[in-house]
């Protein structure tokens, strides 16, 4: 730090998280666990894409394999991509569901990225089905009139409408205005009635739907579709009521960032073994509100992964639910739903770490520090902090503090510097990172969170300063 | 990173699934 340190008062509430004690005793996971853990992620990976990619085909498999003679390319063409379309449209409920199994190789922000791009593709798909209809025979044009087109017609009309409709509020949601909360809750309503509809005009053409193994692909398929929304919108909200947590407290931070203390309610504590997860992954949090409540938040766990009898889940406030958490009181209830994400030190092992943050993408970085401090780690790491003012910088006496425990060492950088600042200025480029890494800086792991701009910026200038890309590590707030 | 590979992934699948569409088509007589 180049200013003189400002007496600011440490805060009494700095994070009660810290305070509570592990059950177990600090470890940090060897080379070796590190390693079979990404051998096994690896595997248990490749072994999801293969049956994703082979329920996306089952459908034209079955058709293929069936009797029903072809119709020409056009339109056995467009009837293939409407199947996978369809299987594509359905398997985004397997996608979104949040399982921690199916997202546990990947990581959560990386299968919803999935889930966005694969939903243009799908659109597409379906976008292209009737047009190479209409192309292979105009006669089909007559179907797009729905005052006299059959239920198979409509149907078909329906579904990519509402498709359209979902996607379009998906990408312009924010030039809408149109707050997270409704957003999520009508992107679940039109997607059902996208696969719904979409269904029932496959069953009223019924071509390639005859054969005994076809119709039992669809309805198993059906039956997946149901039970997915089954699990998502009551058997998982029943289970995270038996979970239920406590407010026990918010504590202000600097930089318009609101600390969330939880611990288990009465009735979770009596089976509560702790909430395990990995330093900087994140939860679903539901505050003030029925667990059945469509609505949930994604945030990034800000405690120590070695103290998981309170959760801290550090929030800016910013917009919609955001700009409420100033207001919430101790004894709130919280449903929690995680721990999610694959940014984590913990599965990628290094001679040392590099974090780099912006704003309120600090906290899944304290969480990485304050583990490793809990761990008593002593590689080498350096953190890279980037804030618009001095005054902002959230968690700033503690990260101090932090240099007294850790190998670490802190680099502020300020786009809005006050009079006498003597380091750095503008924002984390190549050049702020050149000046302070050390020698063999190619070695270390990187991790990096803030807006997408900047994580951007970020990821050009290691690739720039030729740090591999297996070594950076970024996780995206915009990925919902 | 991760961004990228995502998006490697889904490039790569949409090639597959596009290849697959087109034998189907093919091997219906097309």
């Amino acid at each position: 730090m180049k200013l003189a340190k400002p007496r600011v008062e440490v805060r009494k509430k700095q994070d009660r998280s810290d305070r509570v004690r592990s059950k177990t005793a600090p470890r940090s996971p060897s080379l070796w666990d590190n390693r079979r853990q990404a051998v096994k992620r690896a595997v248990q990976g490749a072994f999801r894409v293969l049956v994703y990619l082979g329920v996306t085909i089952a459908p034209l498999v079955l058709a293929w394999s069936g009797m029903e003679p072809g119709r020409g390319f056009l339109i056995d063409f467009s009837v293939a991509l409407g199947f996978v379309g369809l299987s594509l449209m359905g398997l985004q409920f397997l996608v979104a569901a949040r399982f921690q199994s199916v997202a546990a190789p990947f990581g959560m922000d990386v299968l919803l990225q999935y889930h966005r791009q694969i939903g243009y593709v799908s659109l597409l798909f379906i976008l292209a089905h009737p047009l190479l209809l209409f192309v292979a025979d105009t006669g089909y044009l007559a179907l797009l009139d729905v005052t006299t087109a059959p239920l198979r017609a409509k149907m078909a009309v329906t579904s990519t409408v509402a498709l359209l409709v979902l996607v379009a509020l998906s990408v312009w949601r924010k030039k809408l205005r149109i707050g997270y909360e409704l957003w999520q809750l009508t992107h679940g309503v039109l997607a059902f009635v996208v696969v719904a509809t979409a269904l029932t005009h496959v069953f009223l053409v019924g071509y390639y739907v005859n054969e005994p193994l076809e119709i039992a692909l669809w309805l198993w398929m059906l039956v997946v579709f149901v039970g997915l929304i089954l699990w998502v919108r009551l058997v998982r909200p029943l289970e995270l009521r038996s979970k239920a947590w406590r407010v026990e407290d918010v504590i202000p931070e600097r930089g318009d960032i609101r600390t969330i203390v939880l611990k288990p309610s009465r009735l979770h504590a009596r089976k509560f073994d702790g909430f395990p997860f990995e330093p900087g992954q994140f939860a679903w949090i539901t505050v003030g509100k029925s667990p059945f409540a469509i609505t949930r938040h994604p945030f990034s766990i800000s405690s120590s992964a070695e103290k998981t009898e309170r959760v801290a889940l550090s929030i800016k406030t910013a917009g919609d639910f955001t700009r409420n958490v100033g207001y919430l009181k101790p004894g709130a209830t919280a449903y929690l739903d995680g721990p999610h994400g694959a940014f984590t030190m913990d599965r990628h092992d290094g001679p040392g770490f590099v974090f780099i943050g912006a704003g309120v993408g600090i906290t899944p970085l304290m969480s990485m520090l304050r583990t490793m401090a809990d761990r008593n780690g002593l590689r080498p790491c350096y953190l890279f902090f980037g804030n618009r003012e001095w005054e902002g910088v959230a968690f700033r006496e503690e990260i101090e503090e932090l240099k007294g425990r850790l190998n670490l060492e802190v680099v502020h950088v300020l786009s809005r510097p006050p009079e006498g600042w003597e380091g750095d200025k503008g924002r984390i480029g190549a050049a702020v990172l050149a000046r302070h890494l050390p020698e063999r800086y190619q070695h270390l792991q990187y991790f990096i969170c803030g807006s997408d701009s900047m994580m951007d910026a970020t990821e050009d200038a290691l690739v720039h300063l030729g740090v591999p890309k297996r070594r950076v590590h970024s996780e995206r707030f915009g990925m919902v | 990173m991760s961004r990228t590979y995502t998006t490697v992934f889904t490039v790569l699948t949409t090639a597959l699934l596009i290849l697959v569409c087109i034998l189907f088509a093919l091997g219906q007589g097309g």
